[in-house]
């Protein structure tokens, strides 16, 4: 179908429509912004550890010289804004979904390539021109949006609101970021419903790939739901429409700023799923992987994702306790919410499952799944007090609630992002990454940020609001500031770690020691074609045996690994 | 890699022609529940001035003609027709673009009666809401435009590019009999 003799320079590497170069590229710029984002939480940090003091040079102090060496109010509020956007939308979306929906969802389930592989082109450089939109705020004299990564009018109202173009670049950066989501999201889900290969059963496929397909349908069903509460904002913003506005801002009749925080969140908790989702499925696999054994309950797993992402649509409402909502309908949104805890637990003890009596083996991606399990268990129990009515008064908009979302979002996210590169780096790039780095890496991130989030959460249970500028203003917080202090410490270390990955990555590339086919012994279509795929993935099309953990089988003999596409007949003796 | 073959790429093209749609209609719906929501709220009611109902229905009946007209266009491609085809094609496409000119003059005409953009939130959302299915019917409109210049059609095809403009019919439709009327 497509034309595989691609040639020059541009072709094959800026505007590829070859699902393994749209995911490179993906990873790039995932990776660019990924740090960019880490840089604005390190500086966040510095200013609630040491408020209105001289940001040190090795922060980039430099940058702030205009405004005496510190951060402004202004600055943090932009900071903390940006950081949630960036990493939220420009960071985990293209590395899970962007790179590793590209990349493994043609190879895992044994096709040629995407169903539109233009489209999945188009995807890309409409998220890069996304990108490109956002970035440009960053030159506007009044800086970039600060409304908070939620910007619910009237702050990002343009009367009554944040001063300056910022706000409304970044709604349409985001608007630019939907329709490139919504594309990526109907070619996953095209590819997976109408090109799985011969014998590829929905119950035969890695749970890698069910969590990328979820998560591309509520990617499908719930962006264009905010890319019309944006279009909306966006004309508050420009013409001068008065539909989120009320009150002394309106000028006649008034809007409704409510309408806009319903609407944001009934694409909002979805898309925390979203973003959650690929790494469930990323870490049900490679547990199996590592600990030689079937997945238990594989069909549970799939499932129990399956009702997670039809209740996620469910309970929007109990971000929004605090709003005066009726104790019936926040009753309502608690109990949905709670009930979401059941089929979450489900697969939390089927990953414990896989594990126990397994012959683990502890390589760096092993490791980095074990952390997400952790990670995940302590976001996920703590979700249970946010989502209750009672508790959740007490602790809205806390630190708490931030501690939360890093350990479900953040830790989750990155350690199974980690796990996802380590993992398929032979697969993508020929080389193995170096393992002792690699596990260096680990444990560095895996203690700093259990350190950082925890605490987080402590503080919020003292009573330290999530977006407050300078916690030592208040009598009450302040006996904090040493905690404050000890958090922000613990995320420079978390920082540092993280170069470890980068300067992994080169001293792999520079030693170039080439991996053998297949390091893992993994039973996965993406591991029988050799390194570099070309581009048409597989000369035949491969036929699917079995299903995807079939691990220390005792009626095979030789091996202990039976791949989807081998008969298992000729793997018995007799 | 075999190659693909017609049969599968027309059930890959209709699959993504499905779920652009179901997009499409949590967009519209979204808009739509935000319009009910500010008019359960406000006090004023969205009044229609002058002729522009007439103007509106005028448009909704040009709108189902060219869904009719390309219903026709398919069958004379089926018969093997194909001058018919041509013919019925272009008033498809002539149609359609009568119909946003039709919508242009609705804006002007609300506009002239003393509802222009920004007066308040009914009105405005029905700026939105025509403006932002006008764009959707551009788009349908470039993939008219396709099917008739390029030269190695199918019935399928042309199959799928009709799923979607008579998807635009019924999505105006219903925009226009719960907005205006």
């Amino acid at each position: 179908m497509s034309s595989n003799n691609q040639t020059s320079f541009i072709t094959k590497y800026i505007f590829s429509t070859d699902h393994k170069v749209i995911a490179k590229q993906f990873m790039v710029m995932g990776t660019f912004f990924l740090f960019f984002g880490g840089a604005m939480a390190m500086l966040i940090r510095w200013q609630l550890a040491y408020p209105e003091q001289k940001v040190p040079w090795w922060l980039l102090g430099f940058i702030f010289e205009n405004d005496g060496g510190i951060i402004t109010p202004d600055i943090y509020n932009q900071l903390f804004t940006m950081h949630g956007t960036i990493m939220i939308f420009w960071a985990i979306t293209p590395l899970l979904i962007g790179t590793f929906g590209n990349f493994l969802i043609p190879l895992q389930i044994g096709t040629h390539d995407m169903a539109f592989p233009k489209l999945n082109m188009l995807s890309f450089w409409t998220m890069f021109l996304a990108s490109l939109v956002l970035l440009s705020s960053y030159i506007l004299p009044n800086g970039a949006a600060s409304g908070g990564w939620t910007s619910y009018p009237p702050l990002s109202s343009p009367s009554g609101g944040i001063p300056g173009l910022g706000q409304t670049i970044w709604t349409l950066a985001l608007i630019l970021m939907g329709v490139s989501t919504m594309m990526g999201a109907i070619n996953y889900i095209s590819t997976v419903v109408r090109l799985r290969a011969r014998g590829m059963d929905y119950f035969k496929m890695p749970l890698s790939i069910w969590g990328l397909f979820l998560a591309s349908i509520l990617n499908s069903v719930f962006v264009p739901v905010i890319a019309a509460g944006l279009i909306l904002l966006l004309l508050d913003q420009t013409i001068g429409t008065e539909f989120f506005l009320a009150g002394r801002l309106a000028s006649g009749d008034p809007g409704d700023p409510l309408l806009f925080q319903h609407v944001f969140w009934i694409f909002g908790h979805p898309e925390v799923y979203i973003l959650i989702l690929p790494v469930w499925g990323i870490v049900s696999d490679l547990l199996s992987v590592f600990s030689r054994k079937p997945a238990y309950g594989y069909k549970v797993t799939a499932i129990a994702m399956s009702t997670v992402v039809a209740l996620s649509s469910l309970v929007w409402g109990h971000h929004m306790y605090t709003t005066g909502m009726s104790p019936l309908l926040g009753k309502s949104f608690m109990f949905l919410t709670l009930l979401i805890s059941i089929p979450s637990s489900m697969f939390f003890l089927n990953w414990l499952g896989t594990l126990w009596r397994g012959s683990l083996h502890f390589d760096t991606p092993m490791l980095f799944s074990i952390g997400v399990i952790w990670v995940f268990g302590i976001g996920g129990l703590t979700g249970l007090y946010n989502a209750t009515v009672t508790a959740d008064i007490y602790l809205h908009d806390t630190m708490f609630v931030v501690g939360h979302f890093h350990y479900t979002l953040a830790a989750s996210v990155m350690l199974g992002s980690f796990a996802a590169i380590y993992y398929w780096f032979p697969c993508m790039f020929g080389i193995k990454l170096d393992s002792m780095l690699g596990k260096i890496h680990f444990w560095g991130s895996f203690i700093s940020l259990n350190y950082v989030f925890f605490n987080m959460m402590a503080v919020g249970y003292a009573g330290q609001h999530r977006r407050i500028y300078n916690p030592s203003e208040y009598s009450f917080l302040k006996h904090l500031s040493g905690i404050n202090e000890w958090i922000t410490i613990f995320s420079f270390i978390l920082g540092a770690f993280q170069a470890l990955f980068l300067i992994n990555i080169i001293w792999s590339l520079f030693k170039n020691e080439k991996s053998e086919k297949n390091p893992w012994h993994a039973t996965t279509l993406e591991w029988t074609v050799e390194y570099p795929i070309p581009h048409g993935n597989f000369i035949h099309e491969p036929i699917v045996f079995n299903g995807p953990h079939e691990y220390s089988r005792p009626d095979i003999l030789d091996r202990d690994w039976l791949g989807q596409d081998e008969k298992e007949d000729d793997f018995k003796h007799g | 890699m075999d190659k693909i073959t017609i049969d599968q790429n027309d059930q890959i093209v209709r699959t993504g022609i499905i779920l652009a749609m179901a997009s499409v209609i949590m967009l519209f719906g979204t808009l739509l529940s935000s319009f009910f929501v500010l008019k359960i709220r406000l006090v004023e009611k969205l009044v229609l001035p002058g002729n522009t109902f007439s103007i509106g229905l005028t448009n909704s009946v040009i709108l189902v003609c060219t869904s009719i007209s390309y219903m026709f266009a398919e069958k004379m491609y089926e018969k093997r027709k194909y001058s018919a085809y041509e013919i019925w094609l272009l008033i498809t496409i002539i149609s359609g673009y009568g119909f946003i000119l039709g919508q242009l003059l609705l804006w002007s005409e609300l506009t002239t009666a003393g509802i222009p953009l920004t007066r308040g939130q009914l009105s405005d959302m029905f700026y939105v809401i025509s403006g932002v299915h006008g764009l959707h019917i551009l788009c349908g409109q470039g993939l008219l435009l396709w099917v008739q210049l390029s030269k190695n059609n199918n019935g399928r095809r042309i199959h799928n590019v009709g799923l979607f403009w008579h998807f635009l019919t019924i999505l105006w439709i219903i925009m226009f009999t719960t907005v205006l009327v």
